[in-house]
């Protein structure tokens, strides 16, 4: 269901997963190396070009929209590389309550564990809030409808299932960007606790094949 | 001036006029001159005010404008009728002032990465904030004190936060649609904290339950 990236239907505006240029593979990926060494703020278009072997005006032939662009196509591939990580984990998950708590629960751990991500945080966390915040987290969303919300169809149907990775990804967002003394997401028994206890409560699911929860959302025994 | 009443006076006509600036011509080119002339002050008058500066002027100016917006926004929802009606008021009021709201939307639309570490700087405290005010809501609902109602209401500001900053697939203008979120996202937790109080036989919980919340049958 998921496999087929190319031919997907999603309406291209958040996620372009074609494989064309291996120009424009080269530029986005000698953007990161050097913001991984100095900083997103301190990444020129000259620094870009230099790093990925081409010329100034190559990054602006293949990217028209210059710096912004470039940046934007960064977040893009940062994007789906990470979900495309957190969906192979999900493979293993058989109930609701499991496939709930290991998405939540890597997907934290992903994130703490991303030197990338955390030194943006620490030290330069303008560009990295700018891409998780507002019209940022639609892309978010996007891509764990796209990558997770497939996961969760067979317990909680189409409809609910997109609402649900739209809702753990807001989840994964807060506790990662202000995490909570209390709560730790990484470990897997909060995780579980917490998907039971918060999430799994407020599900409006129609019983499907393999109900993993009663009614009263209740984890039910995993049939075999 | 009593210290501990927010901005002085002073400080309140530069805050004023600093917003004015801004939306005007943006953050990063609003200056301390401006600024000044705007609030009909001279520079050292703005700089006795705020001592470091622009900087430190901008930040107080996110400090207060948030204040001010949870502020007002919990005035026209306190005279709510439970829980349900609270939170699902509070996340259309709050998406329409954020989007009335000239300053937020000038600087997210031109410099969020200005401002959006300041906001996240204030998070913490605005979450407090929140919780504080949901809790006697909550506990009214019949979630006792103790570490999970505590938890429960940092977990419910973050969802407030979340979606107030961004809606997602919601449609925020929609009453039902809010209602159905309110249900699955927030009271979901809630009544589950409820539910599993009832089971431990908490004294405190039975003491105080809503009748509407007694035994497993929640207004769902």
């Amino acid at each position: 269901m998921s496999g087929d990236l190319a031919g997907s239907s999603l309406n291209g505006t958040a996620l372009s997963l074609s494989d064309e240029g291996s120009l424009e593979r080269q530029i986005i990926d000698g953007a990161i190396r050097h913001c991984a060494e100095f900083g997103v703020s301190k990444t020129t278009v000259g620094d870009i070009a230099k790093e990925s072997g081409v010329s100034r005006a190559t990054v602006y032939r293949v990217f028209p929209g210059g710096r912004d662009a470039v940046f934007d196509a960064v977040r893009r591939h940062q994007v789906l590389s990470f979900f495309a990580e957190l969906e192979a984990v999900l493979l293993v998950a058989d109930t609701l309550e499991d496939t709930l708590a290991i998405a939540v629960c890597t997907a934290s751990c992903m994130l703490r564990d991303d030197e990338d991500f955390q030194r943006q945080l620490e030290h330069d966390p303008g560009p990295l809030l700018e891409t998780l915040s507002a019209r940022g987290a639609h892309r978010l969303f996007t891509a764990a409808r796209f990558f997770v919300a497939p996961h969760l169809e067979r317990f909680v149907g189409r409809a609910e299932a997109g609402r649900l990775a739209e809702w753990m990804t807001r989840v994964v967002l807060t506790y990662t960007l202000e995490p909570s003394d209390t709560l730790d997401l990484c470990d897997r028994a909060t995780a579980d606790r917490f998907v039971v206890t918060r999430l799994i409560p407020g599900l409006l699911i129609q019983p499907t094949q393999n109900p993993s929860v009663d009614a009263d959302g209740n984890a039910l025994e995993a049939t075999t | 001036m009593p210290e501990d009443s927010g901005p002085s006076e002073i400080a309140e006509r530069i805050l004023r006029a600093a917003g004015r600036c801004i939306v005007r011509w943006s953050v990063s080119k609003a200056t301390v001159s401006d600024i000044a002339e705007e609030a009909g002050v001279s520079r050292a008058t703005l700089y006795r005010a705020f001592p470091g500066g622009r900087d430190e002027l901008i930040a107080a100016l996110v400090h207060d404008e948030l204040h001010r917006f949870f502020g007002s926004l919990a005035e026209a929802i306190e005279d709510s009728e439970d829980l349900d009606a609270l939170l699902a008021r509070g996340l259309m009021a709050a998406r329409r002032m954020v989007g009335g709201h000239a300053l937020y939307q000038r600087v997210m639309s031109t410099e969020p990465q200005l401002i959006l570490p300041m906001l996240s700087i204030e998070s913490k405290e605005i979450r407090a904030l929140i919780g504080e005010y949901l809790r006697p809501w909550v506990v009214a609902r019949g979630v006792p004190a103790g570490p999970d109602l505590d938890e429960l209401c940092d977990y419910l500001s973050r969802m407030v936060l979340s979606f107030i900053e961004t809606p997602g697939g919601w449609d925020m203008e929609d009453r039902d649609a809010v209602d159905h979120l309110v249900r699955s996202r927030f009271l979901g937790a809630v009544d589950d904290a409820v539910r599993r109080a009832a089971q431990r036989g908490d004294a405190a919980s039975s003491a105080i339950l809503p009748h509407h919340a007694r035994g497993g049958d929640s207004a769902h």
